[in-house]
C-alpha cells in the first residue's frame, strides 16, 4: 500500500473493531496488530542495504522483498511470538498475523501497469494474483480515508463503550 | 520450553536462519510469465535479447517525452559479480501524458533496439515519493510510542511484557530514558 500510516490505521481499525468482541483486547493489544502491520515492510531494509551488495558479500542471490510475502511473514510474526511471555503468545500470535495480512492484502490491490501483482503467497506459489488496482503507492488519499476510517471507528467505539457502562 | 533467555536467544536464532533462507529463496526466482512475474529491469539487463518478444513490465524514470524513453536502474548480483547500471529504453504506444522527471511504470513487449511498444503504462509524479516517505516515518513513531506506553522489556527473562499500569505519553518519555539509563 501507499504508505505505512495507511497499514497503520486498517490495522488499528480492525483491531479497534476486534476489541468490542474480546474483553481481553485493550490499548496495548491493539499496538501489537499495528505492530504487525510494519512487518511486511522490513523488506525497505533495501533502502539502506541493497540486497545486491548482500548478495555480493555472501555469493548468494538475495532479495529483502522475500519478507514481503506469507513465507516471510509467518516467520517474522513467530519471532514476535517468541519475544513475549507464554501467557501473550496466542494473542501476540493472533494480532501480528491479522497486522501483517492485513498489510499483504492491502498492497495487493495496488495498481500495476501490467495488471498483476505481486507474490503475496510465496514459498507456497510465485503466483502473481490480478491487482484491481485501487490505488497507487503514492497515493495521499489513501492515507486520508483510512485515517478517517480509523478516527471514526474508535469515536464510535468509545461512544458505545461509555453508553453501555 | 523459550521462556528463558537462552531458549528465546536459541528461538529467534532458529527463525532468523529460515527468514534467511526465504530471501535468498527469493532472490534466485527468475521470471515467470505464466504466473505473472514478467522480466523486469535486471531480465532485462542481463539478457536482454532473450526476452525480445515476450511481455515485460519494468519500472523506470522519464528522460524524454518525444519520443518516451525511460531509464530504468539495475543492481543485481549474478555469476561472482555485482551489475549496476542504468538500462534506458525507447517507450512507443504510450496513451497518457507523461512529464520528464516521473516514475513511470510500463507493461508491454520488447522489442530489439532498446525499445518497448507499451500495452499500458502508470504513471507517479516525483514529489509523491517524499511525502510518502515523511507519512510512514510518522506511522513508525506513533506505534513505536503505543508499544513503549503499553510493553515494556522484561531483562530478567528476556521478555517483552505488558505493562501493568500503561503509560501515558509524556511519562513514557520520561521511563524509556530512565530505562536507557539503568
Amino acid at each position: 500500500m501507499p504508505d505505512l500510516l495507511s497499514h497503520a490505521f486498517i490495522a488499528f481499525t480492525l483491531c479497534t473493531l476486534l476489541a468490542r468482541r474480546y474483553d481481553w483486547l485493550t490499548s496495548e493489544y491493539v499496538t501489537v496488530g499495528m505492530a504487525g502491520a510494519f512487518i511486511p515492510d522490513m523488506a525497505k531494509v533495501k533502502l539502506a542495504v541493497d540486497g545486491a551488495a548482500v548478495g555480493a558479500a555472501l555469493d548468494l542471490p538475495f532479495d529483502w522483498f522475500g519478507i514481503h510475502t506469507l513465507g516471510g511473514a509467518v516467520v517474522s510474526v513467530l519471532v514476535g511470538v517468541v519475544a513475549v511471555t507464554r501467557e501473550d503468545r496466542r494473542r501476540v500470535l493472533a494480532l501480528l498475523s491479522l497486522g501483517a495480512a492485513s498489510h499483504l492484502l492491502a498492497d495487493a490491490l495496488l495498481l500495476k501497469a501490467s495488471g498483476r501483482s505481486y507474490p503475496l503467497l510465496w514459498p507456497l506459489t510465485q503466483y502473481h494474483p490480478p491487482t484491481p488496482g485501487l490505488y497507487l503507492s503514492t497515493d495521499r488519499w489513501v492515507a486520508l480515508a483510512t485515517g478517517a476510517v480509523a478516527a471514526a471507528t474508535w469515536l464510535a467505539v468509545r461512544w458505545r463503550a461509555s453508553a453501555d457502562s | 520450553m523459550l521462556h528463558s533467555w537462552t531458549g528465546r536467544t536459541a528461538g529467534v536464532a532458529v527463525l532468523l536462519a529460515v527468514l534467511f533462507a526465504l530471501v535468498v529463496g527469493f532472490g534466485s526466482l527468475g521470471p515467470a510469465p505464466e504466473l505473472g512475474a514478467y522480466p523486469d529491469g535486471e531480465a532485462l539487463a542481463q539478457a536482454y535479447d532473450a526476452h525480445v518478444g515476450d511481455d515485460i513490465q519494468v519500472t523506470g524514470t522519464v528522460v524524454r517525452t518525444d519520443p518516451v524513453a525511460v531509464a530504468v536502474e539495475y543492481d543485481y548480483y549474478a555469476d561472482g559479480d555485482r551489475h549496476t547500471g542504468v538500462l534506458e529504453l525507447t517507450v512507443t504506444a504510450v496513451s497518457t501524458a507523461v512529464t520528464e522527471g516521473e516514475s513511470l511504470q510500463v507493461y508491454g513487449t520488447l522489442r530489439p533496439d532498446r525499445t518497448v511498444v507499451a500495452a499500458n503504462t502508470v504513471a507517479v509524479p516525483a514529489a509523491n515519493f517524499a511525502s510518502m516517505y515523511v507519512v510512514s516515518a510518522l506511522a513508525g513513531l506513533w506505534t513505536l510510542a503505543r508499544l513503549v506506553c503499553g510493553w515494556r522489556i522484561d531483562w530478567r527473562r528476556g521478555a517483552l511484557c505488558r505493562r501493568d499500569d500503561p503509560l501515558t505519553p509524556g511519562r513514557a518519555a520520561l521511563t524509556a530514558a530512565r530505562e536507557v539509563l539503568d
